[in-house]
């Protein structure tokens, strides 16, 4: 984490600054239609940084047990297991967003059986579903060894299967595939991206503002674990 | 319209009411954050008082 106490408020500032402009912008701005989505376009600042903070979280996470199987330093391994935390803490906002979003805006794209199905098996959506099960797994296989030396060394062998599993399902399986998300191998006829450059001027700070709000956690459970660490060593 | 006739013509909310009523949407959204930006200042502050406690304990253990 950063050192300098006040290079560490400057990004705390920034960081709220930028998630109040995307709050207030991305609720108030006049924005152009995207195909049916109406209103709900808006979501797109808040459902999809949800997943690149995921990314971001996961990637920290990778490092630091890169970093751990390397250096056998019981720091590594608890700033590995909370970037973890926060990654799969940012997937379950990131699957219940879509599907509170998706529900009502896939219908007609949906099977006449259930127009309104709260999980549409979409691709995107369940290779995303799986990705936050196997980093659940990851949080499993830790709390089943009692060593802690073991248990770091086996947990970030299994981060690093766990992170090589999560672009290709997430991001290359589901562009392969007819899907209702944008980005499918069908011409999905929802695109913000040609729907007009207003979109990006909250999505881009939007991306930002999460991922630097999920950092600002990240810090505060390291920390918090540091100090359990302190006080009775060797615990999870 | 029993509502707008019961608001005084000068009511300072009347903007809640405006434009498909998103300024109230807004208002709750960011009474939401502002909870949990306290939140996050006060936990700030929480740690950084158990890690001054903890230095300070460790300090007094060495010297002894």
């Amino acid at each position: 984490m950063l050192e300098s106490p006040r290079l560490r408020w400057l990004f705390k500032g920034v960081t709220l600054l930028l998630v109040l402009y995307v709050v207030i912008a991305g609720l108030t701005r006049t924005l152009p239609q995207v195909s049916t989505l109406g209103q709900t376009s808006r979501n797109l600042f808040f459902h999809v940084p949800m997943w690149f903070s995921m990314y971001l979280m996961m990637l920290l996470s990778l490092v630091w047990s890169i970093r751990y199987l390397l250096r056998d330093d019981a720091d590594l391994d608890l700033k590995a297991r909370e970037a973890a935390r926060m990654g799969v803490f940012f997937g379950l906002l990131g699957l219940t967003t879509g599907m509170v979003w998706s529900r009502v805006t896939w219908g007609e794209l949906l099977p006449a059986s259930d127009p309104y199905a709260w999980w549409a098996w979409d691709p995107k959506q369940t290779m995303a579903l799986a990705a936050v099960l196997i980093y659940l797994a990851y949080f499993i296989l830790r709390s089943s060894v009692e060593e802690p030396r073991k248990r770091a060394r086996l947990s970030a062998v299994y981060n690093v299967f766990a992170a090589a599993a999560l672009f290709p399902l997430t991001y290359i399986i589901p562009r392969t595939v007819p899907s209702l998300h944008p980005g499918g191998a069908d011409g999905n006829p929802i695109n913000f991206r040609d729907s007009g450059i207003e979109y990006r001027f909250v999505f881009y700070p939007a991306v930002i503002a999460f991922m630097l709000l999920g950092l600002w956690v990240l810090e505060l459970r390291v920390r918090q674990g540091r100090i359990q660490r302190h006080l009775s060593p060797d615990t999870e | 319209m029993l509502l707008l006739q019961a608001q005084n013509a000068t009511d300072p909310t009347a903007y809640l009411f405006a434009s498909d009523k998103i300024y109230t949407v807004l208002t709750v959204v960011l009474i939401i954050l502002f909870g949990f930006i306290t939140y996050l200042l006060l936990t700030n502050r929480r740690i950084s008082r158990l890690e001054e406690e903890l230095k300070t304990r460790k300090k007094q253990q060495g010297h002894s």
